[in-house]
């Protein structure tokens, strides 16, 4: 964009004998013709001021245009994109690619196939546990059968161990007074267990039992002894000074406890 | 180099010719890094910012418009690798490197000034450009050592032409000054010291 001299604003409103500086920069922006900055580079004869700061800032445009020597960074430059593999051929950068949709596309039809696969043959490629089929039914429920009752002849057995040595105790004790102390005894079995027979109440016990001993120590000349006897569930001619089986349940603490029938004598 | 060669030069180097991109480089590392150098004040960051714009440049060459100018593409890389630069780590302006300007450490290893003579202003221009605004600065670096038009720096910059020009005359004017001064003290300096 070229001004000429008369249509500058700065050129109406100035001081005779002073060039503008806005026309003084519209010339280092080489935005006015040839002629124009001749007759600037004249009138600036005549203006000592406008000349020294022209020279200056020309000095300082000198200055700035001087030559920088510099390290040549194009070896460097190649060695780095090399390394990070960005400066690639166009032919090795086409093979890339191609290599890259063979790998999408073979991956997109393994899919496919898998999926395919599973659909028809679901068992095939399903990872999750399955069921297995049952076999031998009647050989697994007699092993089941003998398992549980091999557990209640063991806590039987344990049963008649703990109670033993607290028996033989009680033999010493005739006094009355003690007699129809209850003994809880915990029975567990690690599965339910149904009892049948003359020893145990019938009835299912559950994996959780409690077995209520009585000492028996009472002298036949007591009188109302075999109200108390008839009370407690025992016979009238049960053994004296024994340990006896007089009653169960399946909840500790119950007020109340189920007679047993036919009291089990511990040796 | 008009805009054919540059292009038949861009075009071999995409095709994978070492020697075309080293010629690519070569043709233009001059002046970004007198960009950088007179924008940072500081040779280690312009050596950098100036090889990774490279290295990203050369990464990204099959993608280059040619309806554009490849020095625009660059300027406008190595640009915002300063500015990211500049915001992560803000350069001091290297007062060591102005002062060891007239001794290389050694060939290829350091920028020098190549006219020992002129040591003097080169460190006066320096400190008085680095006493400008950043726009002003880059502004008076791009139009006046590079040489590029004002429609061309407020595009680059995304200003308007009015703002450039603004921006230019300031600049100018306080850089006179600036210079006037450093050069003064240089000299007075330099007095002293004999």
């Amino acid at each position: 964009m070229s001004h000429s001299r008369r249509d500058h604003p700065d050129m109406r409103d100035q001081s005779p004998g002073r060039i503008p500086e806005s026309l003084i920069d519209a010339a280092m922006d080489g935005e006015l013709d040839a002629q124009i900055q001749k007759e600037i580079g004249h009138a600036l004869q005549y203006d000592p001021a406008r000349r020294q700061e022209f020279h200056d800032t020309r000095d300082a445009i000198n200055a700035l245009r001087m030559p920088i020597d510099m390290p040549d960074l194009s070896d460097r430059v190649l060695e780095r994109a090399n390394r990070h593999r960005r400066f690639i051929p166009r032919k090795l950068r086409q093979q890339v690619r191609a290599g890259r949709v063979v790998m999408c596309a073979a991956l997109l039809t393994t899919l496919l196939a898998v999926a395919g696969l599973q659909r028809m043959y679901p068992r095939l490629t399903t990872i999750a546990a399955q069921q297995t089929p049952v076999r031998d039914i009647e050989l697994a429920v007699e092993q089941d059968r003998n398992q549980i009752v091999d557990s209640v002849h063991n806590e039987v057995g344990a049963l008649r161990a703990t109670i033993a040595p607290v028996a033989g105790l009680f033999d010493r004790l005739d006094r009355p007074g003690i007699n129809d102390a209850r003994y809880g005894v915990e029975i567990r079995t690690a599965s339910v267990v149904t009892t049948e027979g003359d020893r145990f109440p019938a009835g299912q016990l559950g994996t959780h039992a409690y077995a209520v001993y009585t000492i028996v120590n009472h002298r036949p000349s007591v009188s109302g002894v075999n109200t108390r006897r008839s009370r407690l569930g025992l016979l009238a001619d049960a053994p004296m000074n024994r340990v006896a089986l007089t009653s169960w349940t399946t909840e500790p603490d119950a007020p109340r406890v189920k007679p047993v029938d036919d009291p089990l004598d511990l040796p | 180099m008009d805009r054919n060669e540059e292009r038949a030069l861009i075009e071999r180097a995409i095709a994978g010719e070492r020697q075309a991109a080293g010629d690519l480089i070569r043709a233009h590392q001059r002046s970004v890094y007198a960009y950088i150098l007179r924008m940072s004040g500081r040779p280690d960051v312009a050596e950098d910012i100036v090889q990774e714009a490279f290295v990203r440049v050369l990464g990204n060459l099959h993608r280059f418009d040619f309806r554009f100018r490849f020095s625009t593409w660059l300027f406008t890389i190595a640009r915002r690798l300063y500015m990211n630069a500049m915001a992560k780590n803000r350069p001091a302006y290297d007062t060591d490197f102005v002062g060891s300007m007239g001794s290389p450490a050694g060939p290829g290893e350091q920028a020098v000034y190549t006219d020992e003579r002129s040591q003097v202003q080169q460190d006066a221009i320096q400190t008085a450009l680095m006493s400008l605004s950043e726009e002003q600065r880059e502004i008076i670096v791009l139009f006046h050592q590079l040489d590029w038009p004002i429609s061309l720096i407020a595009s680059h910059l995304d200003m308007p032409e009015g703002t450039i020009k603004s921006h230019l005359h300031r600049g100018r004017k306080r850089l006179r000054v600036l210079f006037k001064d450093q050069s003064a003290l240089a000299l007075k300096l330099e007095g002293v010291a004999q």
